[in-house]
C-alpha cells in the first residue's frame, strides 16, 4: 500500500473511533503509533511514542496554557469576569447579542495578551460563558463566540504559530506580528458581524432594555481593576519588561492578588481553580500528545506533497493551485492540531508559494488565518475542545453546530486576503521600510 | 489558608474521581497526585514571577527559570493526567448519543478505558530506553545544566498513577456510573 | 534506495540546500540507485532528539546541533571552546575538515549507532551590541548579552557581563525593547532574524563556534549495497566537510555585507586585546577540558595543529 493510501486510511480510521466515543487523544495516539509503525518499524514507532510524552509535557512554550487557564479560573471564581460583563451588558444593552459582542472584542483584547489561540478560549471561556448563560443566551451560540473569539489569539500579536513559521521559513517576527495586526482586527469585526446576524434568529439571544448614558458610564467603574490588569499586561509585554510567555504567569498572579484585595477571592477558591485548572490543562494536554503522534505519521506519509504534486504535473492556473493549497489546509485543519499543520504543511507548501510571486509574510498571516480554522472546525477542533472541558453541561453536538456559521467570517478573511494583499502588507512595510 | 478551605476543595474533587467514600486507598491517591500536580502550577507561577520581579527592580535575573518552568510544567502534566483519567474527564465526541443504548455506551466506555489503559502500557515500555540513554548518555538541563534522568524517573512515577487511575476508570464504566454526573464540577 | 533525512534546520537553510546538493550527486553517480527525501523544520521530531531519530530508525541520515543536548557529546563540543581553533584558520573550511578528520579517532564513541558523514564548525560567533562600543572592552561591563549554551554563558560571565537566555527569533525584539544589550550570532544568521536594525556595533573576531554533524544510521548504511556504501564513503568525510564549510563562510560573508551596509559599525579587536581575552577565557578551557577527561587533551591540542 502506498503511504498515501495509508495516510488517508489513517484518518479514516480516526474518524470512525472518534465516532465511537474514544477519547480524542486515544485516536490519535493509536492511529498516530499504529501508522508510524506500518510506515517503518516498531522500533521506530516506540521511539517517537516514548520521547512524545516526555518532549510534550516538558515544552516550556506550553506553559501558557494551565496559567492562562489559571487566570480564567480565578477571574470567574472571584467574580471579576461577571463585573466585566455585567458592564458591557449595561454598555451595549438595546443590541441584540452585546454580550456575545463583549466575548468576542474581549477575546481580541485577551489576544493582544496571549500567543495561543487554545490558551486564549480557556481563559475566556470561564470569563464569559457563565455570564451569557446567566443573561440567558442560547448555550451552542454562546460556545461558539467564545471558540471563534478565542481564535483571535494566533492572529492578533503575539502568535505562537507565526513565531515557528517566522523559524521554520526565516522571515522576521516582528514583520509578520506587525502583517497580522489589521487581518486580526479586520476577522474580529467578521465574527462581531456573525453574532450580530446569529443573535438576530429567535432565541439565540435576548433583548435587553436599553440603559441610560449615565448608567452605561457608570457602569464602567466596577470592573476598573480588572481591565487595569489587562492594560498592564499588554504594557509590561510591549515594553519589553516580560516576554509573552511570562505574560501568562504574570496575568494569572495579578488575578490572584487582585482577587485577595477585592477579597472576592479566599483560599478554599484558589485551591479550587488550581486544581480544576489542572484537570482542564491536562485533559488538553493528553490530546496535544497524541495529535504529535498523529501528526507524526501525517507528516511521513507525505499527503501535501503528494496533491500539491498531482497538482503542478497538471499544469494548472497559479490560482487554481493556490486555491487547492487552501482547501488542503482546511480539510488537514479538521483532523490536525494548529502546530503539527504549520509543520507538516509550511516546508512542502512555501517554495511553491513563493515561486509563484506570492510574500512569504502574507503566506504567513494566510496560514495562522487557515490555522485558525482549523481550531474551530469539527471534528478535531482544540477550541472546541477547550470549551468541552470547562463547561460539562454543553456536549461536543451543541458545540459543532454553534460553530458552523462562524466558519463563514475567516473564509471571507482568506477571499478579502487575496483582493487586497494590502491588509497584510501595508503595516510591515509602513514599520520597516 | 484555613483546614476547612482545604477540607472542602478536597472534598469537591473526591467525587470527580469517581471514588466517593475519602478514606479509601485509590482516593487518597488521586488527591495526593492532584495536589502534587497543583503544586507544580503554583510553582511555575511563582518562579516567573519572581524572575520578571528580579530583573525588572534589581537586574539580577533568577538562574534557571526556564529550567523550572519546563520541570514544573512536566510534573503537573504526568501528576495531572491521573485524575483526569479516573474522573472520565478525557474529551471525547458524544455525537452518536442520542442513538445508541446506554448499553452500547457503556461497551464503548469499557473499551476505552482497556485500550488507554494499552496506551499507556506502550508509551511507558517505549520510554525505557530514552530515559536509560539520559541515564547513560549524562544528558543534561540546558540552561542549569542539571541531570535529565531523575525527570525521566518522576514521568515514570506518574505512569504508575496513571494506569492506576485507569483501573478506577474501568472499574467505574463495569459498574455503569453516568458521564458528566452533575455536580461534580465545582462551578 | 531512498534515504530519509531528518533535521531541525528550515528548509531553506544553507545546510539543507547543500545536503540537496549531495543528494543530487548521489542520485547522478549511482545512476538513480540512490536518492535523498529531506525533512526539515524538525518534522520528524523536536530539534534535540535528531541523533536518537537516527538510532531509533526513524531515519536513516540526521544533521543535527551538538550543543541542544548538553552533556550527550562533551569531546565533540569542546571544539566550541572560546578562541580554539586548528592554526590553520578560524573559517568554517578549515575547521570542519580539521574536525572530521579528527572524528575516527576521538569522537565516533559519542556517536555510537551511525557512520560520522561529515562534522561542521559554525564560523565563529560575532558579539553585536545596540549601543556598547566594544573596541574598549571595559564597556561591556554589566551589559546583558543573549547566549546560547554553556559556553558562551561562561564567555559572557567572563567578560563582566550578565548572560540571558533569549530564544533566536525573539532576539531582535529583545535588543530593540532593551531587554537585552547585545547577542552572539554569526553574521550567517543575522539577515534571517533581522539584527541589522538593533545593532549599532558587532564586534570581529567571533569568539567561540558551534559544532553540527552528519550522521547516517549503521542500519541504514549496512542496508546499502558495498557500491553504494563506496559511493556514500567518496562523497563524504573531511573534504566534504571543507566543501560544505566553505559554503558557509561564503554566507558568513554575504552576512557581514548586509550588516555593513546597514550601518552597523564592525568594530575589530587589536591583537593585544585578543591576547587578553585569551587570557581571561583561559580557565574556561582548562576546566572544560579537565571535566570531560580522558583523551581530551590530546584532542584539543590536535584540533588546534
Ligand atoms: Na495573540
Ligand atoms: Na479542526
Amino acid at each position: 500500500m502506498s503511504s498515501f493510501a495509508l495516510g488517508l486510511g489513517g484518518i479514516g480510521l480516526m474518524l470512525v473511533m472518534l465516532a465511537f466515543r474514544q477519547p480524542v487523544w486515544i485516536a490519535l495516539a493509536v492511529i498516530g503509533i499504529a501508522g508510524n509503525w506500518t510506515l517503518n518499524s516498531l522500533m521506530t514507532a516506540k521511539f517517537t511514542a516514548g520521547t512524545t510524552l516526555f518532549d510534550v509535557a516538558s515544552n516550556y512554550n506550553l506553559s501558557v496554557i494551565p496559567l492562562f487557564v489559571l487566570m480564567g479560573e480565578i477571574a470567574s471564581g472571584s467574580r471579576m469576569s461577571a463585573e466585566l460583563f455585567n458592564a458591557a451588558r449595561v454598555l451595549l444593552s438595546g443590541l441584540r447579542g452585546g454580550l456575545s459582542m463583549a466575548s468576542i472584542a474581549s477575546s481580541g483584547a485577551f489576544g493582544a495578551i496571549c500567543g495561543s489561540s487554545v490558551a486564549t478560549a480557556a481563559s475566556m471561556t470561564r470569563i464569559a460563558m457563565p455570564e451569557m448563560n446567566k443573561a440567558g443566551y442560547e448555550p451552542s451560540y454562546s460556545a461558539a463566540s467564545v471558540a471563534a473569539g478565542g481564535s483571535l489569539g494566533i492572529l492578533i500579536p503575539p502568535s505562537i504559530i507565526l513565531v515557528i513559521y517566522g523559524s521554520i521559513t526565516e522571515t522576521s517576527v516582528a514583520r509578520l506580528f506587525a502583517a497580522s495586526m489589521i487581518p486580526g482586527l479586520v476577522l474580529l469585526v467578521l465574527y462581531i458581524l456573525v453574532a450580530i446576524w446569529l443573535a438576530h434568529r429567535a432565541g439565540a439571544a435576548p433583548l435587553e432594555a436599553g440603559a441610560s448614558i449615565g448608567q452605561r458610564l457608570s457602569a464602567l467603574k466596577d470592573p476598573w481593576q480588572f481591565v487595569l490588569l489587562f492594560v498592564l499586561t499588554i504594557g509590561g509585554i510591549y515594553a519589553g519588561v516580560f516576554s509573552p510567555t511570562e505574560a501568562a504567569s504574570v496575568g494569572a498572579f495579578g488575578a490572584i492578588v487582585l482577587g485577595f484585595l477585592k477579597r472576592t477571592l479566599d483560599g478554599a477558591r484558589l485551591i479550587a481553580a488550581i486544581q480544576a485548572s489542572v484537570i482542564v490543562s491536562c485533559a488538553l494536554f493528553m490530546i496535544i500528545i497524541g495529535a504529535t503522534l498523529f501528526a507524526n505519521f501525517i507528516v511521513q506519509t507525505r499527503l501535501p506533497d503528494t496533491l500539491l504534486q498531482l497538482a503542478q504535473d497538471a499544469e494548472l492556473n497559479v490560482f487554481v493551485v493556490m486555491g487547492l493549497i487552501i482547501v488542503i489546509y482546511i480539510v488537514l485543519g479538521c483532523f490536525l492540531e494548529g502546530l503539527g499543520m504549520v509543520l507538516i504543511t509550511v516546508p512542502v507548501f512555501l517554495p511553491v508559494v513563493v515561486g509563484y510571486g506570492f510574500d512569504p509574510i502574507w503566506f504567513g498571516v494566510l496560514v495562522a488565518v487557515l490555522v485558525e480554522l482549523g481550531l474551530i472546525t469539527p471534528p478535531v477542533g482544540m477550541n472546541l475542545f477547550i470549551i468541552r472541558a470547562q463547561v460539562r453541561e454543553l456536549n461536543i453536538r451543541q458545540i459543532y453546530r454553534g460553530i458552523l456559521p462562524f466558519l463563514l467570517a475567516p473564509v471571507a478573511l482568506i477571499i478579502l486576503m487575496f483582493v487586497f494583499p494590502q491588509l497584510a502588507l501595508w503595516l510591515p512595510e509602513l514599520f520597516y521600510n | 489558608m484555613s483546614l476547612l478551605a482545604r477540607l472542602r476543595a478536597g472534598q469537591i474533587f473526591l467525587k470527580a474521581y469517581n471514588v466517593t467514600d475519602p478514606d479509601h486507598q485509590a482516593g487518597r491517591t488521586m488527591r495526593i497526585l492532584h495536589w502534587i500536580a497543583s503544586l507544580a502550577l503554583c510553582v511555575m507561577m511563582l518562579v516567573v514571577v519572581g524572575d520578571v520581579i528580579l530583573r525588572a527592580v534589581f537586574n539580577t535575573p533568577i538562574q534557571g527559570a526556564y529550567d523550572v518552568v519546563s520541570i514544573s510544567l512536566l510534573v503537573m502534566t504526568v501528576f495531572g493526567i491521573a485524575p483526569v483519567v479516573a474522573g472520565r474527564r478525557e474529551i471525547m465526541i458524544d455525537l452518536i448519543d442520542g442513538f445508541v443504548s446506554n448499553t452500547t455506551i457503556r461497551v464503548l466506555a469499557v473499551i476505552a478505558a482497556l485500550t488507554g489503559g494499552m496506551a499507556f502500557l506502550f508509551l511507558g515500555w517505549a520510554m525505557i530506553t530514552p530515559a536509560l540513554d539520559a541515564w547513560r548518555w549524562g544528558e543534561r538541563s540546558l540552561e542549569l545544566g542539571m541531570p535529565k534522568w531523575p525527570l525521566w524517573v518522576v514521568a515514570f512515577l506518574g505512569l504508575v498513577g496513571i494506569l492506576w487511575a485507569y483501573l478506577i476508570q474501568l472499574r467505574s464504566n463495569l459498574r455503569g456510573a453516568q458521564d458528566s454526573a452533575p455536580g461534580e464540577d465545582k462551578s | 534506495e531512498t534515504l530519509k533525512v531528518t533535521t531541525f534546520l528550515p528548509p531553506m537553510h544553507t545546510f539543507v540546500k547543500a545536503v540537496n546538493a549531495w543528494g543530487e550527486e548521489l542520485n547522478e553517480k549511482s545512476g538513480g540507485e540512490l536518492d535523498l527525501e529531506v525533512f526539515p523544520a524538525g518534522q520528524l521530531g523536536p530539534p534535540p532528539r535528531q541523533f536518537d531519530l537516527v538510532r531509533s530508525g526513524g531515519a536513516d541520515i540526521a544533521i543535527f546541533l551538538h550543543g541542544l543536548t548538553p552533556g550527550r557529546f562533551p569531546m565533540t563540543e569542546l571544539a566550541g571552546l572560546p578562541l580554539t581553533y586548528p592554526s590553520s584558520g578560524s573559517e568554517s573550511a578549515a575547521s570542519s575538515r580539521r574536525l572530521t578528520e579528527l572524528a575516527p579517532d576521538y569522537l565516533a564513541g559519542e556517536h555510537e549507532g551511525t557512520h560520522i558523514l561529515w562534522l561542521a564548525v559554525t564560523p565563529p560567533l560575532k558579539m553585536h551590541f545596540t549601543d556598547a562600543d566594544p573596541s574598549d572592552l571595559g564597556n561591556l561591563e554589566g551589559k546583558r548579552i543573549r547566549y546560547a549554551g554553556s559556553t558562551w554563558q561562561k564567555i559572557v560571565e567572563s567578560m563582566g557581563a550578565t548572560p540571558v537566555p533569549v530564544p533566536p527569533a525573539e532576539t531582535a525584539d529583545a535588543m530593540g525593547k532593551g531587554v537585552v544589550d547585545g547577542a552572539s550570532f554569526p553574521f550567517e544568521a543575522t539577515k534571517a532574524f533581522d539584527l541589522a536594525p538593533v545593532t549599532e556595533y558587532s564586534m570581529e573576531p567571533g569568539l567561540a563556534s558551534a559544532t553540527f554533524a552528519v550522521v547516517m544510521s549503521d542500519a541504514a548504511y549496512d542496508r546499502l549495497s558495498p557500491e553504494l556504501q563506496k559511493l556514500i564513503d567518496e562523497t563524504t568525510g573531511p573534504d566534504r566537510a571543507a566543501w560544505f564549510g566553505a559554503l558557509w563562510d561564503e554566507s558568513e560573508g554575504h552576512g557581514r555585507d548586509y550588516m555593513e551596509e546597514a550601518g552597523v559599525n564592525i568594530v575589530k579587536l587589536s591583537d593585544d586585546q585578543i591576547a587578553d581575552l585569551q587570557g581571561s577565557f583561559r580557565d574556561i578551557v582548562d576546566s572544560s577540558i579537565e571535566s570531560v577527561g580522558g583523551n581530551a587533551a590530546k584532542f584539543v591540542e590536535a584540533y588546534k595543529k
